[in-house]
């Protein structure tokens, strides 16, 4: 059995979570529940069952003792271990097995793990990729000799039924508080593919069966009263005021692969029709003379560096310093510092001396190029001696100038 | 060289005129919004009028920021118009890598909730790193493109310093988009990241409808 | 506000937006703008109530748009002032055009230090203070004079930065003569 990590402890976006957990668990089951008290009540018993289920996937073929079980899960109190494991076993998710007589094991039941992966999944999109698999499911189903038209009939009903659901709960979301809304619709509005693969799948039952009619003028009715909900739910929020509050419509997802995969003009697109200032710095007289007076002066010449300041990075922006060397320069530097602003000099020559004095010479040439952002800067009263023996130990820094 | 304020400032005493020109130069010159406890000009609605109408002979108008202070802005209508000039835009470079940094030191940290102002200044850098290995930008490209930007004032560079990973954030000319100018932002970034999202359907639709009703 | 834009107001606007440019002195200029005539061109430049300077800032602490190195950028500017500005008694603008080294070697003497190094410097600056307009650079022609900008000092703020220029050491004759 693997090892349990360290007991995180449990944050209000934990709680927060739980609830959601709770809230999609007892609409699924709700059509099974005996009565209200019979779904769980508290986030934390799922957290058990999960955690249960987990440990069980570790375990293999052997499945898992009592004490393992109640190993994994001591950060609960006994009894509420004690309650769970009886409720699990009662529904069958988890059951005893006797692999040597006297020897009581545990085994866990595949249907609740999927079970669970399927309450989260609906938690992440109400349902949305649930629905994508449904439709992908019915195209294939729709396309086997095998399928009965009163099979498909059945098929398109029960997603007439859900896209009518569906539409009512956005509609009535559209009329309640924008910040509900800008909260839900993004798990419930149609994407563009469910929709079109609700119509592909309503044209192929169609084609095959057209006796199917009426269901299908039924199915088609759903898909435009959800279409229509959708684009409500859209343009009142897009309506709503707020300036930068529907960016949260998108998932982070979305916009990170934007990011990562549009190209120059997409990009730049994005900025088409807006004017900005030309930088337009003023110089007053008296600040010009008070910049004159206080240039650093009286730095006694050194023969070696320090540098009061880096190398100029303005000439950078100019094609004729885009030469193969100031690249090859800035990839060492880039390399070097790894997306810091700054690194300590005696890190980054942790390697083999040889090696370690042509990045030296390097980091130099990068900071006396004009053209590049970088400076090295070495503390006061040592002398850089890249030539001298390993031992050289300076508080030299590397870092960029183009703050 | 004051003709053209002239027929604005005539009316007012000497106090009253220093008071409207000190706000205006200060709506226009300083980096981030200026408070009107300080600016009489902008305190009293009247004379708020004819700072904005100083401000609209170039184009220009007042834009309100978070709290009671104020800054200037170009004119939703004089934007448009010069947006058509190509001598009025960014490069395509500059343009590029910094709808990057909205997306990721904005759009990103509202998506995920952790920045809550409706603002379009965020404390959220945009790692360095990100942009330069996690994007299609050649890296020179980037770097030259975000020192021109920072130099315009169209990004901030911020500092690494402990665990904090450096970056950059949007600049202090964002204090300058018109209320207008801030929706369109938000739109373009919706339109471009998500086109097949039912908001981007919105948004062209109602696009559309502006349209056929001008 | 109304489709029709006055041309005036798209110019003024259009100026904030692309800076500091010269037009053909023959054009007419824009009611509003600071013409500063440049022999065949004429410079495009804001024009302020009451010859208020964005200076104004300062008296109420309120910070301009933030500027890297802005003491670095206004030493190089001083140091071409002080080529270009040639006879002090006269306004700044037009100026005479100077070589790029002797305003190097004026800067030089400004900051002691490796003299290699800080040439490298204050030719960035050079660049970015003729992009914002307060130098004109010929890098062709390695010469850089005045810019417009200096145009809109008031004349009364001038005095001690006159007097700076006249105690401060000129180019040394090696850089006159690298022309």
């Amino acid at each position: 059995m693997s090892a349990v990590d360290p007991e995180p402890v449990p944050s209000l976006d934990d709680a927060l979570e739980g609830e959601a957990v709770l809230g999609v668990y007892r609409q699924m089951f709700a059509a099974l529940a005996r009565d209200g008290g019979a779904v769980v009540d508290d986030p934390e018993l799922v957290d058990v069952a999960e955690t249960l289920l987990a440990a069980f996937a570790d375990a293999g073929e052997d499945g898992l003792s009592r004490e393992q079980m109640r190993y994994v899960c001591r950060r609960y109190p006994a009894e509420v271990f004690e309650n769970r494991l009886r409720v699990l076993k009662g529904l069958g998710a988890v059951r005893e097995v006797f692999p040597k007589p006297n020897q009581l094991r545990y085994r866990a039941s595949f249907t609740s793990v999927v079970g669970l992966m399927f309450v989260r999944r609906m938690m992440l999109d109400g349902g949305q990729s649930e629905m994508h698999r449904l439709l992908a499911l019915e195209q294939l189903n729709v396309a086997d000799p095998r399928m009965t038209p009163a099979q498909a009939r059945a098929g398109a009903e029960g997603l007439a039924r859900a896209f009518r659901l569906w539409s009512v709960e956005l509609l009535t979301l559209t009329n309640g508080t924008i910040e509900e809304l800008r909260e839900q619709a993004p798990k419930l509005w149609g994407a563009d593919e469910i929709l079109a693969g609700a119509e592909r799948l309503h044209g192929a039952i169609l084609r095959r069966w057209p006796e199917l009619d009426r269901t299908c003028t039924e199915l088609r009715a759903a898909l435009y009263a959800y279409g229509d909900a959708s684009r409500r739910a859209a343009a009142r929020l897009s309506d709503s005021a707020g300036l930068t509050r529907n960016l949260t419509l998108l998932p982070p997802e979305t916009w990170r692969t934007f990011a990562r995969t549009a190209s120059r003009d997409e990009l730049a697109a994005v900025l088409d029709g807006f004017v900005f200032d030309a930088p337009a710095p003023w110089h007053e007289p008296s600040a010009v003379v008070a910049a004159v007076a206080d240039a650093p002066r009286a730095v006694p010449v050194r023969p070696a560096p320090p540098r009061p300041s880096g190398p100029d990075p303005g000439l950078a922006d100019r094609a004729d310093a885009g030469t193969a060397d100031a690249d090859r320069l800035r990839e060492v530097a880039e390399q070097a510092l790894r997306g810091r602003d700054r690194a300590d000099v005696a890190d980054l020559l942790d390697g083999d001396w040889p090696a370690a004095r042509r990045l030296l010479a390097d980091l130099s040439s990068a900071h006396l190029h004009p053209a590049l952002p970088y400076r090295l800067v070495w503390g006061d009263g040592l002398a850089a001696r890249p030539g001298a023996a390993p031992s050289w130990v300076s508080p030299g820094v590397f870092e960029r100038t183009d703050r | 060289m004051s003709e053209l304020f002239d027929p604005l400032l005539a009316p007012y005493d000497e106090r009253r005129r220093a008071e409207l020109v000190a706000a205006y130069m200060a709506v226009e010159h300083a980096a981030a919004p200026v408070p009107e406890v300080r600016f009489p000009a902008l305190r009293e609605p009247a004379l708020r009028r004819t700072v904005a109408a100083m401000l609209a002979l170039s184009g220009r108008t007042l834009v309100r920021g978070a709290d009671r202070d104020w800054t200037s802005g170009y004119h939703d209508d004089v934007a448009a118009a010069l947006a058509a000039d190509p001598a009025c835009v960014l490069p395509v470079e500059d343009r590029a890598v910094l709808t990057l940094v909205l997306v990721h030191s904005v759009a990103i940290p509202r998506a995920t909730g952790t920045l809550g102002e409706d603002t379009w200044l965020s404390p959220y850098p945009a790692a360095a790193d990100e942009l330069r290995r996690r994007s299609q930008l050649p890296v020179g490209e980037l770097e030259a493109a975000l020192r021109r930007l920072r130099t315009a004032g169209l990004v901030t560079q911020v500092k690494a310093g402990g665990d904090e990973a450096g970056g950059y954030v949007p600049g202090p000319q964002f204090h300058r988009l018109t209320p207008g100018a801030r929706r369109r932002l938000q739109e373009e970034l919706i339109l471009a990241a998500g086109p097949d999202s039912p908001l981007a359907a919105a948004i062209r639709a109602r696009r559309r409808s502006n349209e056929e009703a001008s | 506000m109304s489709d029709e834009w006055a041309p005036g107001i798209l110019a003024r606007a259009r100026a904030r937006v692309t800076g500091a440019v010269s037009v053909p002195a023959a054009e007419p200029v824009p009611p509003g703008l600071a013409a500063v005539p440049d022999g065949p061109r004429t410079w495009l430049l804001p024009s302020w109530p009451d010859g208020a300077t964005p200076a104004v800032l300062e008296q109420y602490e309120l910070a301009p748009m933030p500027l890297d190195r802005s003491g670095q950028a206004r030493r190089v500017l001083a140091a071409a002032l002080r080529c270009c500005w040639a006879n002090l008694d006269d306004a700044p603008w037009p100026g005479v055009p100077a070589p790029v080294p002797a305003v190097l070697d004026v800067y030089a003497g400004m900051t002691r230090g490796d003299a290699a190094l800080a040439g490298r410097w204050a030719t960035g600056e050079l660049r970015r203070l003729a992009d914002t307009g307060w130098l004109v650079l010929d890098e062709a022609r390695g010469v850089v004079r005045t810019g417009p900008r200096t145009a809109l000092w008031p004349h009364e703020a001038l005095g001690p930065l006159r007097d700076l220029l006249r105690r401060m050491p000129g180019p040394s004759r090696e850089a006159l003569g690298d022309e």
